[in-house]
């Protein structure tokens, strides 16, 4: 009986062990299966971190090695077995656990208990990163040959000469080995080479001689090499778990030698396959993290990240086309928006359907509805930060990638082992083909219709482990315009003017410096410069500034031991405004355009306007007990608009009262200044100071099967010093325009059923039941907030079916946002406007919200690109859905406002 | 500020939702459409004659239900010497006429030029009414300058906030002139309100909400300076229709109006047009213009620098004939309204022009020129205009210098773009009367108003 051997490492693992697979998997396609189940062994493990095993100091190497034998029960019932297992090593290299991965079958045979058995045998040379031991989950296969016939004669020497028996006359020189048959194993559609793959070459009887194989790893470039085959046909058998088999026949020609390429194709094209994962440990109450796979996949979000935002729980329905992101019952601009932890003041393009950052150059998002930890600051509702990409580029690659809306496309190349870039942009061409289609006696002088670019930079140099240098350049443009042939077309007398623009223009440069000395250790130090161009003229109104941006934030971190941590750091941002306005006051929450002057035409210059915000934070990370864990944390800032300085305590905590349960809790106080319009002089009040949250949360985590996490958290939100017109405008106009007497509360409950990514099925049900309210300054009275939804339901998964089909629907309903009822209306013979009488503020609503999603993805894999399609399909049943109350002009009619009715929305993506 | 622009744009959106939703155009109800004041700026003691213009559709209901006294219409005129707010539907803070009999009193005393006649608030029931101005122009002046102290139970009996250290400057929304600021268009004076409640006769066809009584409000601005003169009242005579009719033609400006197929004056069938004795309904003949040139400080007036007022309608080459006066349904026809070029009023002001860089140092040309600003609004009892509205501002309102007044190629284009319309004739199965009523109303930026309105005949078919 022959010794099995050991083969290579295969793959670095997970740092959480992997449990083993489910034994009752269905009856499909074994071979299928494993090829899918390494994908999936990484894709199933939520909410962790991925690390590139290059980050690693050192990786583990294998010092002893461990001895299988072929189970005599199996011989003559099963061919050559190789299993494939998840070892969990310890800091000292040692096996401490260990799961089957593949295959499963042939079952009862004992070679998963060989296997498992055995590998408590290795020895490992510890991983380390930073220098330092870490435990980490490998991959590591046994190969169990079958039993085979007498060993096969030494290949033959190409010359065509017999062996030469060992007493046939004196020994000749042992001939030089010729290669005449090479190969590279390169994984179909991604072209990245595929390491440590064993490939069998062989004959059998039925080919005519004496059956006979040959095994050969390919290379650290993919590459494997045969020596001496003699002429005629042989079979090259490749199985690699996660990759479904390839096998093919070669014909060796005496003289001559074949170079071969063979493409192999993965079971499940999942970037997850090939990342290190390392546990994030969970710190907050509330958080959300969607990594870009699952981003790119979710139906009715167009691939988008920020659009997929609005499935998570405390997050209210905007209306369509608004771009709004509300979180438990806080305004639109109560939300702030991050790259890499860098602030950034617009994430969307027009319309709201297209964030300015392609999911490409996306590692994951992050999303925290409340009790967020004092790294961030500025806003009273929730943070949104996008995780740039970690560019580990093994080939020049990308994608191009066009649908309805736009087309762009994604490029990224290594630049030695140490360094990478990538670049990407994307422009709409709506205003090409709606131009294309309008006639030519639309009354209009000149036309620019909606039309968006964005455009990102990303480098990193890595010249150690310990230093990360990443530069990140994006910026983006939107532009509308329409110049009127008719000035009348204002619609109104108050209005005068035929022109109608609207231009966003903003660009960032962030520049981020990573120092990572030991485990004990980190410094991230990020600097940001950028300028927003915001230009609208609509009639005789026009808004035109130029705001200037720079962001400072240095962070460190320090493992004083297992059961303390330190984290603290500077966050300074600055910002210079040079703009003109002529524009009446923007409307507050609560107000409504209809009842405004609009002849109240409001003047402002601003010449190079400082803002500034300086700010300290620190937290602490307490683990008195096991399971426990306390951040007690406090912020500092100065608003320099407000000339205010606050400070902020926070509080949460977790503890896992077991490996399936955990509680958690928080209570922390936060500011958020007033806008820039608030608190002008010309268009708000400068008395006013920053507006207040105390954010109260409680909650339950419970996984109470493998793939299941369910979680309930409520939450209170008590909102003072907010900002609300000032009672005695009414009456006297040169009173303050605001003061800081309004009052806000939001309380609430979110349930989140979530079923990880695992290999074929992810999704979630975010259930929300909410009430917010306000107090307007001078009232007595709550009344309900803009944007109350006192229902949030989303239902969303992802099925991924064979043949690299992709099937997912989101369901979703809302109650209707609140509206206020008008009683009566006036017509002001002066403007020619009906002016409505309002009865209490929102006191009514709309109806529901449904709507139910589709989208269908497929996968081409070829060669070298793959090429993936899909349709998404909006609002299936065509469901006309409410958006707004809407009037006509003597406000005796009323309807609601519907949004968009069936619609697809195709999309095409070749990626290389 | 995003948020206002956010607004405005979903505010856009409303209109393109459903067109049969929204159209205010369309004459189907008992409507109020304008309210005039002539003149629109009485000065102190004069008396302006308040009329409106109200839409009565010709259809009624059984006439032996509305039998009796009570047939009506009946009208409710009022006015406010205080600053009204939409959001509570222009209500007069003032409670009662005692009320404002002691705070004319107490004005008075200062002003002896008052007199001791106290005006009452309501301003009677008839057709039309007459707004005698009581306030001589240096108290609004003095009134929105702040230089008047009223005592805080004057304050708070009339509603108003007590601010005993404050000028009630704060109180009075007086729109003074302001030629520092290019959007300020022009001097206004001091805002009052005017209010009407006009409850339709019996048999008018329902409103579809808030019951049958509708409300107006109309602003006029009584002058904070006698030494300016005050504002007039555009004029318009005739609606033209053009059969033919090409938006973009090139027309030519010497033409008379006579080519086109001038409209039926009515004499106010079914649109109540106030008082016979101004009833708008008779056409001014032949548009002679009202002098509008108004020079402060012996300025240019606008006929001396700009060529003579023009009619613009001339149906352009391969128009198509209609038989008699009959209006072609389901066709596009153009409507033109003679509206002399002088409707749009100019003011000069001397020396306020340090910000005005181009001339500042020329005290000749340290003038603003003012033009104001023309809307139209049109309305028809049946089809559908290209445009509801027009416009009509020469360089938009805004001119540095008096010696520029020739009428440039913009000015001529937006002229012959705002007073006209294209209007859609209706089809027989959407609108079976034969003739259908069209008005439109002119408002200058001061408050000036006028309007012009007929009948237009359609054919009997298809």
């Amino acid at each position: 009986m022959r010794r099995a051997d050991c083969s290579a490492l295969v793959a670095l693992g997970l740092v959480l062990p992997l449990a083993a697979r489910a034994a009752d998997e269905g009856t499909e396609d074994a071979t299928q299966r494993a090829a899918e189940r390494a994908g999936a062994a990484a894709t199933e493990a939520p909410d962790r971190r991925l690390i590139d095993a290059s980050e690693l100091s050192k990786q583990p190497k294998l010092v002893r090695q461990a001895k299988v034998a072929y189970p005599p029960q199996a011989v003559g019932k099963a061919g050559d077995v190789e299993i494939m297992l998840a070892v969990d090593l310890d800091e000292q290299g040692s096996v401490v656990g260990a799961a089957v991965i593949s295959p499963k079958e042939p079952t009862g045979l004992g070679f998963e208990e060989a296997a498992l058995t055995a590998a408590y045998d290795l020895q490992f040379e510890p991983a380390e990163i930073a220098g330092n031991p870490a435990a980490v989950q490998i991959n590591y296969s046994f190969k169990f040959p079958a039993p085979r016939p007498p060993q096969p004669p030494e290949p033959q020497p190409l010359d065509g000469g017999a062996p030469t028996p060992a007493d046939a006359g004196p020994p000749a020189p042992k001939p030089v080995p010729v290669e005449n048959f090479t190969g590279k194993l390169v994984e179909r559609g991604t072209r990245l080479p595929l390491a440590g793959i064993l490939v069998t070459v062989y004959r059998s009887e039925a080919d005519g001689g004496a059956p006979v194989g040959f095994e050969n790893n390919t290379d650290d470039k993919g590459f494997f090499h045969f020596f001496d085959l003699t002429p005629g046909e042989w079979k090259v058998r490749i199985e690699p778990p996660s990759y479904y088999p390839f096998r093919t026949t070669e014909e060796i020609k005496a003289g001559e030698r074949i170079d071969a390429t063979y493409y192999l194709e993965r079971g499940s094209y999942n970037p997850f396959d090939v990342v290190v994962e390392a546990k994030r440990e969970r710190k907050e109450v509330s958080r959300t993290v969607i990594e870009a796979a699952v981003i790119e996949k979710v139906p009715g979000a167009m691939g988008d990240a920020l659009a997929v935002i609005q499935n998570f729980a405390g997050v209210a329905r905007a209306e369509a086309g608004s771009g709004y992101i509300m979180v438990r019952g806080s305004a639109p601009y109560d939300t702030a928006y991050f790259f890499d932890g860098t602030y950034v003041p617009i994430v969307y393009h027009f319309g709201g359907i297209r964030s300015v950052m392609p999911t490409g150059m996306m590692d994951s998002l992050q999303f925290y509805p409340g009790n967020f930890s004092p790294y961030y600051s500025w806003v009273t509702g929730g943070i949104i930060d996008v995780d740039i990409k970690k560019l580990k580029p093994k080939k020049i690659g990308g994608y191009a990638d066009v649908n309805l809306l736009d087309g762009g496309f994604y490029l990224e190349a290594p630049l030695g082992k140490k360094a990478a870039v990538a670049i990407a942009a994307r422009r709409s061409y709506v205003d090409w083909i709606v131009n294309a289609v309008l006639p030519d006696d639309i009354p209009v002088n000149a036309l620019t219709l909606p039309r968006y670019y964005d455009f990102q930079l990303l480098a990193n140099y890595r010249p150690t482990p310990a230093h990360d240098l990443r530069l990140f350049l994006f910026g983006s443009d939107d532009r509308f315009e329409i110049i009127l042939k008719n000035p009348g077309m204002t619609g109104t007398t108050e209005l005068s003017g035929n022109q109608i623009q609207f231009s966003t223009t903003f660009y960032r440069a962030l520049a981020t410096y990573r120092y990572v000395p030991s485990d004990r250790f980190e410094n991230t130090l990020r600097l940001s410069q950028g300028r927003d161009i915001q230009n609208t003229q609509v009639f005789n109104w026009t808004m035109d500034y130029t705001t200037d941006f720079t962001h400072l934030r240095d962070t460190a971190r320090y493992v004083a031991d297992k059961r303390l941590a330190v984290v603290g750091g500077v966050d300074i941002i600055y910002a210079r405004v040079t703009g003109l306005f002529n524009i009446p006051a923007p409307p507050q929450e609560g107000e409504s355009l209809d009842n405004y002057n609009l002849t109240e035409v409001l003047h402002q210059e601003l010449d190079g306007a400082d803002y500034y915000i300086p700010g300290v934070f620190a937290e602490l990370e307490l683990k008195p007990i096991p399971g426990l864990l306390l951040l007690p944390g406090i912020r500092f800032d100065y608003y320099s608009e407000v000339s205010q300085f606050a400070a902020a305590p926070r509080f949460t905590t977790r503890y896992d009262l077991s490996k399936r349960l955990t509680f958690k809790g928080g209570v922390g106080l936060f500011y958020q200044q007033p806008t820039i319009d608030q608190a002008d002089e010309v268009f708000g009040s400068t008395k006013l100071k920053c507006m207040r949250a105390i954010h109260y949360s409680a909650g339950a985590e419970w996984k109470p099967w493998k793939h299941i996490t369910l979680d309930l958290t409520g939450f209170y939100k008590d909102i003072g010093k907010m900002v609300s017109p000032n009672p005695a405008r009414l009456v006297d106009t040169s009173a303050e325009r605001y003061d800081n007497n309004g009052k806000g509360r939001a309380y609430g409950l979110e349930f989140v059923a979530k079923h990880d990514l695992t290999q074929k099925f992810t999704g979630w049900l975010a259930y929300t039941l909410m009430r917010s309210e306000r107090k307007d300054s001078g009232s007595d009275t709550w009344r309900l907030f803009q944007y109350d939804q006192t229902h949030i339901l989303t239902v969303l998964g992802t099925y991924r079916l064979p043949r690299n089909w992709q099937i997912g629907s989101r369901f979703r309903y809302v109650t209707g946002n609140p509206t206020t009822p008008v009683i009566g209306a006036v017509y002001n013979a002066s403007n020619g406007r009906y002016n409505p009488i309002y009865g209490p503020t929102y006191s009514s609503r709309i109806p529901a919200f449904h709507q139910l999603d589709i989208r269908l993805d497929k996968l081409w894999v070829y060669n070298k690109w793959m090429f993936n399609a899909y349709v998404d399909l909006q609002n299936v049943y065509n469901r006309s859905n409410p958006e707004a109350m809407q009037y006509n002009y003597n406000y005796q009619r009323s309807t609601v406002r519907q949004g968009f009715p069936i619609y697809p929305i195709i999309g095409l993506r070749g990626e290389f | 500020m995003r948020r206002l622009f956010l607004v405005i744009l979903s505010l856009g959106f409303l209109g393109c939702v459903d067109p049969d939703f929204n159209t205010p155009e369309l004459l189907r109800m008992p409507r109020i459409l304008a309210i005039q004041a002539e003149p629109p700026q009485p000065s102190f003691g004069a008396a302006a004659t308040l009329r409106a213009l109200i839409y009565e559709p010709e259809a009624r209901g059984d006439a032996a239900e509305c039998a009796g006294a009570d047939a009506g219409p009946t009208y409710k005129w009022s006015w406010c010497p205080l600053p009204t707010s939409s959001s509570d539907g222009y209500q007069c803070p003032v409670p009662d006429d005692q009320t404002f009999a002691l705070f004319f009193a107490m004005l008075a005393q200062s002003y002896p030029e008052m007199g001791t006649v106290v005006p009452s608030l309501s301003l009677g029931d008839g057709a039309t009414a007459t707004l005698r101005n009581p306030f001589p122009a240096r108290l609004l002046h003095d009134l929105c300058t702040g230089n008047v102290k009223i005592p805080a139970e004057f304050l708070a009996a009339m509603g108003l906030p007590v601010m005993v250290d404050a000028g009630l400057e704060r109180i009075f929304s007086c729109d003074m002139p302001n030629y520092s600021d290019p959007n300020n268009q022009d001097p206004l004076g001091f805002p009052i309100t005017v209010r009407l409640e006009y409850t339709p006769p019996c048999g008018s066809p329902p409103q579809d909400k808030f019951g049958p009584d509708l409300t107006a409000v109309f602003t006029v601005h009584l002058p904070t300076d006698d030494s300016l003169p005050p504002n007039q009242n555009p004029v318009a005579s005739q609606i033209y229709a053009v059969f033919g009719f090409d938006p973009d033609a090139a027309v030519p400006l010497a033409a008379g109006p006579d080519a086109g197929a001038p409209i039926e004056a009515d004499g106010g069938a079914g649109i109540d047009g106030g008082s016979s004795e101004i009833d708008s309904g008779d056409a001014v003949d032949g548009g002679e213009p009202i002098d509008g040139g108004v020079p402060i400080d012996g300025g240019v007036p606008a006929e001396d620098a700009a060529p003579p007022d023009v009619a613009l309608a001339t149906p352009p080459d391969g128009s198509v004939p209609v038989g008699g006066a009959l209006f072609p349904r389901d066709k596009r026809i153009g409507l033109w309204l003679d509206l002399p070029l002088s409707s749009a009023e100019f003011l000069v002001r001397p020396g306020k022009l340090d910000e005005i860089e181009t001339n500042k140092d020329d005290p000749a040309l340290s003038k603003v020129l003012r033009f104001e600003r023309l809307s139209l609004v049109w309305f028809a009892e049946a089809g559908q205009f290209g445009a509801g509205h027009g416009q009509y501002g020469r360089r938009g309102g805004f001119a540095p210098a008096p010696n520029e007044l020739a009428l440039t190629e913009q000015d001529e284009e937006t002229l012959r773009v705002g007073r006209q319309t294209q209007w859609a004739l209706p089809r027989k199965e959407d609108y079976d009367p034969d003739h259908a009523r069209v008005v439109v109303v002119v408002q200058d930026s001061r408050g000036g108003v006028t309007w012009a309105q007929g009948v237009a005949p359609l054919e009997p078919s298809p």
